[in-house]
C-alpha cells in the first residue's frame, strides 16, 4: 500500500484556480464518500483551505492511482482535468509523509508559522475519521502530524514573533508597557493602517482610543468601532500628555507633530514614556523626536525591519523544525515496518492454534477413556507448550522489523514458518473489507451523485 | 568540616553545571536546557540548606555571623530567589543573571574565606541584636542585588529599543515597565531592612558604651549607602526622571554598597574577614 497525496495550493495555483476547487463543509462527507469510491483508494482525508485543496489517499498500487484522482476531482468539480493538470501536484510515500507534516507544522504556509492550518489538519482528519474514511494508516499518520504540529509550536518559536507590521508595533509596545490595559492610545489620521495597529492593541487590553483626523466625520466613524473619542488634530495634539501610544498616518506633506510640541508635553508626562508608530509616507512624526529622553519613535522602515528580522528568526527556526520532521518519518516508517509483520504474527498463531486443535483432537479420539477434567488439563498445558515456543520468535520479529534489514526479516520469519499462502490470504481479506465498505456505499451513493448537479456540489459562495 | 567542605564543593559544581543549562537556553532557546538547569539548581539549594543544617548542628547556631556565612547565606537567598524566578514567564535572562552572582559569590567566598572564627565573641551582651543586625544587612543586600539585576536589564533593554536593535533576546527580556517596577520593589524592601540593620547595629554599640565606633569609616560610609538609596527616592517621587536615570541611580547605589560590603581594612571592628 502507498500514500500519496495530489493536491495544488497557493504556490502552484492563482486563487481565480483556487477557488474552483474548494470544498464547502456541508458537502465533505458527501466527497469523501465519493473519494472512496475510487478506484484503488483504501483511506482518504481532504484538507481544504483558502490556500489549499489537499487530498491525501492510501492506495494499494501507485500505478495509475495519479489519474484516478484526478478523475475524481474532474468529476466532483465538473471541470476537466486539462484545466488544472498543470497546477497539481502529486506526491507518493515517503514525500507525501514529509509533506503532510511540513503542512502541519505550517512550514508549507504562506505566513511561515502560522497556526491556523493544524487546526484545518485536525478537524480535515476528524471529518474523514467520522466519515469512515481513514484506517489503521491515516488514523496514525495524521495523529503524528498534528502531534508533531502541536511540538513545533511549544518546543520552537516558530510562531512566536510578528509578521506583520501592525503586529510588530504592538511586539515593541509590549517591551515597552508590557500590557496594555489602563494605556491611552491616540491615532491621527484615520487610514487603514493605523486602524488595523489600533485594532491590535485594543484586542490586547488598550483602555481608551482617541480618533484625530482633518475630517471630524471620518475619526467618528472609527472612533465608533472601538468605543473612542473623535476630536480634531489640533485637539489631539493638545492632549499628547495623556497618552502611552500615538500612531500617525495622516498623509500630510509636512510633519504633523513636531519636537517642541513632543518636549512641552513630556513635561507634563511624569516620566512615563511615549511610544510613537509613525506608519505615514512621508513620515508624520519629526525624527528628532525620536532622541527625547523616554520617546521611543518608530517608522515604517524600522517596523519593516522588525517584521524582516522576525521572518528570519522563523526561518531559523524552520530548519529546526526540518530535523525534526525527518525524526518524524523515520518513526513514521518504523511503525509502518511493525504493521507489516502483523499478519505474519496472526498467520501464526492462527497457524499454531489449529495445529493445537488438530493435535488434541486426535489425541483425545486415541484416548476416549479421559474424563473432562482430564482433556481440560492437558489442553491447557499443551497450549501452554505452544505459547510459550512462539513467545520469543513473535517478540524477536517485531524487534527485527523496526531495523534496517526489516523486510528481508519479515520475508524470512514468513519463509521459516511456512505462512505465505495465510499472510497473502489476509492481506486479500484487508482490501476486500475496507472496499466492502465502499461497495455498500456506492449505489447509494451514484444515485445521489447522478442526481445532484455539479453545480449543486459546488461551495454555495461560488 | 571535611564532610562540609565535600558538600559545599559538590554545591559548586552542580551550579556550573546549571548556569551552563541556563546559558545556552539564553543563547539560543531550549526549554530543557531550562528546565534541567532549574533541576539542578533544587539540588544546589538542597546542597546549600543541609551545608547549613550540618553547621547549625555543629555550632549549635544558625551561621551567618562571619563574612563567610554571610556570603553564603547571600548566595543561598539568590539561588531561592531565582528558584522563584522560574515561575515567571520570561525569566531566563533575570535568572541567568541572578545565577552568575550567586556562583561568582559562592566560588570567590570558598576559595577567600573560610568558616573562621566567631567575631562576635567580643559582643556577648548584644549578640542577639548583632545577629539580627547581620540578617537584615543580608537580606538588603539581596534586594538590591534583584533591583541591581533589573535596572541593568532595564538599561540593556532601553538602549536596544532606542537604537532600534530588534532581536530575540528583546523577547526574552520583561517589559520596561515591568523591569522599572521590580527594581523599584528590590529598593523599596532593601532601603527600610538596611536602615533597620543600620539602627539595630547603632543601638549595639549605645548598649556596649563604645560610642568611638560610630565614627568609625565603615559606619559612615554605609550611612552614605544609605543616603544614596534615599536619594531614589526623592527623585522617584519628583516623577522627573526617566526610567534610565532611576535604573542608573540604582545600580550607583549597589556597586557602592558592594565596594562598602567588602572593604573591610576601611573599619576597626568589621574585621569578619573569617581568615
Amino acid at each position: 500500500m502507498h500514500i500519496v497525496v495530489v493536491g495544488l495550493n497557493y504556490r502552484t495555483a492563482p486563487v481565480e484556480v483556487r477557488e474552483k476547487f474548494t470544498f464547502a463543509d456541508k458537502d465533505l462527507p458527501e466527497a469523501l464518500r465519493h473519494l472512496k469510491l475510487t478506484k484503488s483508494v483504501l483511506e482518504g482525508v481532504i484538507v481544504a483551505t483558502c490556500n489549499r485543496t489537499e487530498i491525501y489517499v492510501v492506495v494499494d498500487r501507485l500505478h495509475m492511482c495519479g489519474y484516478f484522482i484526478r478523475s475524481f476531482m474532474e468529476q466532483w468539480f465538473g471541470i476537466s482535468r486539462e484545466e488544472f493538470t498543470s497546477h497539481l501536484y502529486i506526491y507518493e510515500d515517503e514525500q507525501a509523509i514529509s509533506h503532510l507534516f511540513r503542512v502541519t507544522c505550517s512550514l508549507d504556509s504562506m505566513v511561515l508559522g502560522e497556526t491556523q492550518i493544524l487546526g484545518q489538519v485536525r478537524s480535515a482528519f476528524l471529518q474523514s475519521q467520522e466519515n469512515n474514511a481513514t484506517g489503521v494508516w491515516f488514523n496514525m499518520l495524521f495523529k503524528q502530524a498534528v502531534t508533531l504540529g502541536k511540538r513545533v509550536h511549544s518546543e520552537t518559536t516558530i510562531g512566536e514573533s510578528a509578521v506583520s507590521i501592525s503586529y510588530a508595533a504592538v511586539e515593541l509596545g509590549k517591551r515597552i508597557f508590557g500590557m496594555f490595559t489602563d494605556k491611552k492610545v491616540l491615532i491621527l489620521g484615520a487610514g487603514k493602517m493605523s486602524e488595523l495597529t489600533v485594532k491590535h492593541l485594543y484586542a490586547n487590553g488598550a483602555d481608551e482610543v482617541i480618533v484625530a483626523n482633518r475630517t471630524l466625520s471620518r475619526a467618528e466613524e472609527l472612533a465608533l468601532k472601538f468605543n473612542g473619542t473623535p476630536c480634531t488634530l489640533e485637539t489631539a495634539i493638545n492632549r499628547l500628555d495623556e497618552v502611552d501610544i500615538l500612531i500617525s498616518s495622516t498623509g500630510a506633506k509636512e510633519y504633523v507633530l513636531t519636537s517642541s510640541q513632543v518636549k512641552e508635553s513630556m513635561k507634563n508626562r511624569q516620566s512615563r514614556p511615549l511610544f510613537i508608530i509613525d506608519i505615514a509616507v512621508p513620515r508624520d512624526i519629526d525624527p528628532v523626536i525620536g532622541d527625547l529622553h523616554n520617546v521611543f519613535l518608530y517608522d515604517i522602515d524600522d517596523l519593516e525591519g522588525i517584521v524582516e528580522s522576525n521572518l528570519e528568526m522563523r526561518r531559523g527556526e524552520a530548519v529546526k523544525i526540518e530535523v525534526m520532521i525527518k525524526e518524524e518519518i523515520i518513526a513514521f516508517n518504523q511503525w509502518l515496518k511493525t504493521l507489516g509483520v502483523r499478519p505474519a504474527i496472526r498467520a501464526l498463531q492462527e497457524k499454531s492454534n489449529s495445529i493445537h486443535e488438530d493435535t488434541m483432537e486426535s489425541l483425545f479420539n486415541k484416548l476416549p477413556e479421559l474424563d473432562d477434567h482430564q482433556r481440560k488439563v492437558i489442553r491447557r498445558l499443551t497450549k501452554s507448550i505452544v505459547n510459550q515456543m512462539m513467545h520469543d520468535p513473535i517478540n524477536r520479529i517485531k524487534e527485527m522489523t523496526g531495523e534496517k534489514q526489516g523486510n528481508d526479516a519479515l520475508d524470512f520469519f514468513t519463509q521459516i514458518f511456512a505462512l505465505e499462502e495465510q499472510v497473502n490470504e489476509q492481506d486479500k481479506d484487508q482490501v476486500v473489507a475496507s472496499k466492502k465498505t465502499a461497495v455498500t456505499a456506492s449505489s447509494k451513493s451514484s444515485e445521489i451523485m447522478s442526481s445532484l448537479s455539479k453545480a449543486s456540489l459546488m461551495p454555495a459562495s461560488l | 568540616m571535611s564532610l562540609v567542605n565535600t558538600i559545599y564543593d559538590t554545591g559548586i559544581y552542580i551550579y556550573a553545571l546549571s548556569l551552563l543549562f541556563f546559558f545556552s537556553d539564553c543563547i539560543r532557546r531550549n526549554s530543557s536546557a531550562k528546565r534541567m538547569g532549574t533541576g539542578l539548581l533544587i539540588i544546589v539549594l538542597a546542597l546549600q540548606f543541609t551545608v547549613l543544617g550540618i553547621r547549625t548542628w555543629q555550632d549549635r547556631i544558625v551561621p551567618f555571623v562571619t563574612l563567610y556565612d554571610f556570603l553564603f547565606m547571600f548566595a543561598f537567598i539568590l539561588v531561592f530567589a531565582s528558584l522563584l524566578m522560574s515561575f515567571f514567564q520570561k525569566s531566563e535572562i533575570t535568572i541567568l543573571l541572578f545565577s552568575v552572582i550567586g556562583f561568582c559569590v559562592l566560588v570567590l567566598n570558598h576559595l577567600r574565606l573560610d568558616f573562621g572564627n566567631n567575631p562576635l565573641s567580643n559582643w556577648q551582651g548584644v549578640h542577639g541584636l548583632l545577629v539580627f543586625h547581620i540578617i537584615l544587612a543580608n537580606l538588603s543586600v539581596v534586594s538590591f542585588t534583584v533591583a541591581a539585576v533589573f535596572a541593568a536589564m532595564y538599561l540593556f533593554l532601553h538602549k536596544k529599543l532606542k537604537n532600534k536593535k530588534w532581536n530575540d533576546t528583546m523577547r526574552r527580556l520583561p517589559s520596561l515597565e515591568m523591569m522599572d517596577k521590580w527594581s523599584y520593589y528590590g529598593m523599596l524592601i532593601g532601603t527600610p531592612l538596611l536602615s533597620m540593620s543600620l539602627i539595630v547595629a547603632v543601638l549595639s554599640i549605645i548598649a556596649v558604651g563604645r560610642f568611638e565606633l560610630l565614627l568609625d569609616f565603615k559606619v559612615i560610609t554605609t550611612f552614605i549607602g544609605l543616603g544614596i538609596f534615599s536619594f531614589y527616592f526623592v527623585k522617584r517621587r519628583s516623577k522627573q526622571n526617566s526610567g534610565v536615570m532611576m535604573s542608573k541611580w540604582a545600580l550607583f547605589g549597589y556597586v557602592f554598597i558592594i565596594i562598602n560590603l567588602l572593604l573591610n581594612s576601611w573599619s576597626n571592628f568589621h574585621w569578619w574577614t573569617g581568615v
